[in-house]
């Protein structure tokens, strides 16, 4: 098995140095993916990327469709197990939702390939991953939800507030990726709390998030300050 | 005495006297119709050109003449769906009510129009999200068309001029998502079903959740008048 990877690829940043042929084929599945989209990719191409033959392939994953979907699958278990993990971490469902924001707006600054791959390349890929796209975000959904709990008559509200919330965010999260806006993802998470609260503690509690600081974080990774 | 305008005057009418882009605009309308269930049906990524013409009666021919492939048919299709929304919503508000009132009437067009149609519903609220990057351009204007519609309901209350600058992007977005939601798992229950949360989304941030009861009783009573808040703006 070859061992070394073709010579100087620029879009090399990120990918593991080393690891074996699954790894590879992952972080070659996203590169690809984020660069040209799920439909131009072709195997040929991921192979070529990854630097692994055939047989390697066969050996993990069915086909591309079936990759593709592994790949998500591990991409949208990193990102949702990193934001709860921040939710959870708080006692209160306000600044929890809030440590959660900023949890998240860091992965997708550290990972815009990443990124792309799970939402717009995800949305356009096809049917097949429209339903493990919208069972990760039931999780999200989840959250905003439980913000009901906040309310004397929970059933002043409907869960499918909390989907607003989500989707609106979704929708400009991809909105922003598609037309490649600059701006770091952390800047848009006092209006998404604004969006978020709202609806469970009132539009004054809302309004103090548009000027509340970001949670210190302890041991949080610098975000590198690129793009 | 009314006389018709010119091109519903009485003419000698057969096909052979139909102009050539008379003719391609009927062919277009069939296949867009014939398109647009087909999509719905199917989904995007599976409906086939074949399945288009089949459904159309038309010769593959004919549907070459007429779109560059299944991507731009789609376009077409979804095209036409929402210049026809944009146009009954807009006739259904009432042009002299208040903000909130407006957009209710809105609101509940555009669910009304769901219900009425929902394979046009499908393909332009679900199939667009995988049709193709022409198809996403499309669908963003025509959201996008609605944020300074739904930014006018900043006025109702100028207690709150620091509502966030992406307020009204994340309302329809969420809306939109909603609706997607509800018809791509064919979860949708109907008009007095959604309006509620759908206007909890789009209208309670701007005019408080307490005035939702009446806008939603409002909107099916609106010959007793209203005119108190009117004077207002």
């Amino acid at each position: 098995m070859a061992r070394h990877r073709a010579a100087a690829d620029p879009a090399a940043a990120g990918r593991p140095e080393r690891g074996d042929a699954r790894e590879r084929i992952v972080a070659a599945m996203v590169e690809l993916v984020a660069e040209r989209g799920y439909k131009a990719t072709t195997v040929k191409q991921l192979l070529r990327r990854a630097g692994v033959g055939r047989a390697d392939f066969r050996r993990h994953f069915a086909g591309k469709r079936a990759c593709f979907l592994a790949v998500y699958d591990e991409l949208a278990e990193r990102f949702a197990a990193s934001v709860l993990a921040a939710f959870e971490a708080e006692a209160e469902w306000r600044e929890g939702l809030r440590a959660a924001a900023y949890a998240a707006a860091r992965w997708v600054g550290e990972h815009p390939r990443e990124a792309r791959f799970a939402t717009l390349e995800t949305m356009t890929a096809g049917d097949f991953a429209a339903e493990r796209r919208e069972a990760t975000l039931r999780r999200f959904v989840d959250l905003v939800d439980a913000g009901r709990e906040q309310l004397d008559d929970p059933g002043a509200v409907s869960r499918a507030m909390a989907e607003g919330v989500v989707g609106g965010v979704l929708g400009m999260l991809t909105r922003n990726l598609r037309r490649g806006a600059g701006g770091r993802p952390e800047d848009f998470v006092p209006e998404l709390m604004f969006l978020a609260v709202r609806p469970y503690l009132g539009i004054e509690a809302a309004r103090e998030e548009l000027t509340t600081p970001p949670p210190r974080v302890v041991g949080a990774e610098p975000v590198a300050g690129r793009g | 005495m009314v006389s018709l305008p010119e091109h519903l005057q009485a003419k000698p009418v057969g096909r052979r006297r139909l102009a050539p882009e008379v003719r391609a605009e009927h062919q277009r309308e069939r296949i867009l119709d014939a398109a647009t269930r087909v999509f719905a049906e199917r989904g995007f990524q599976a409906a086939t050109i074949d399945d288009v013409v089949a459904a159309a009666k038309v010769g593959v021919g004919s549907f070459y003449d007429l779109f560059d492939n299944k991507a731009d048919c789609f376009v077409q299709a979804y095209s036409r769906i929402a210049a026809d929304a944009r146009e009954r919503i807009a006739a259904a508000v009432p042009a002299e009510a208040p903000w909130p009132e407006q957009a209710t009437a809105a609101l509940r067009a555009l669910l009304e129009l769901i219900e009425a149609e929902p394979l046009r519903a499908k393909v332009a609220l679900v199939e667009v999200q995988t049709a193709g990057p022409e198809a996403l351009t499309r669908h963003e204007e025509t959201v996008d068309a609605v944020i300074p519609l739904l930014a006018r309901g900043r006025a109702e209350n100028p207690a709150l001029d620091d509502l966030p600058t992406h307020l009204e992007e994340a309302i329809v977005g969420g809306l939109a998502w909603l609706l997607q939601q509800r018809l791509a798992q064919g979860e949708f229950e109907g008009v007095d079903a959604h309006l509620p949360d759908v206007l909890e989304i789009a209208v309670v941030p701007y005019v408080g959740r307490e005035a939702v009861p009446e806008l939603i009783a409002g909107a099916g009573r609106r010959d007793e008048g209203g005119s108190s808040s009117a004077a207002a703006a």
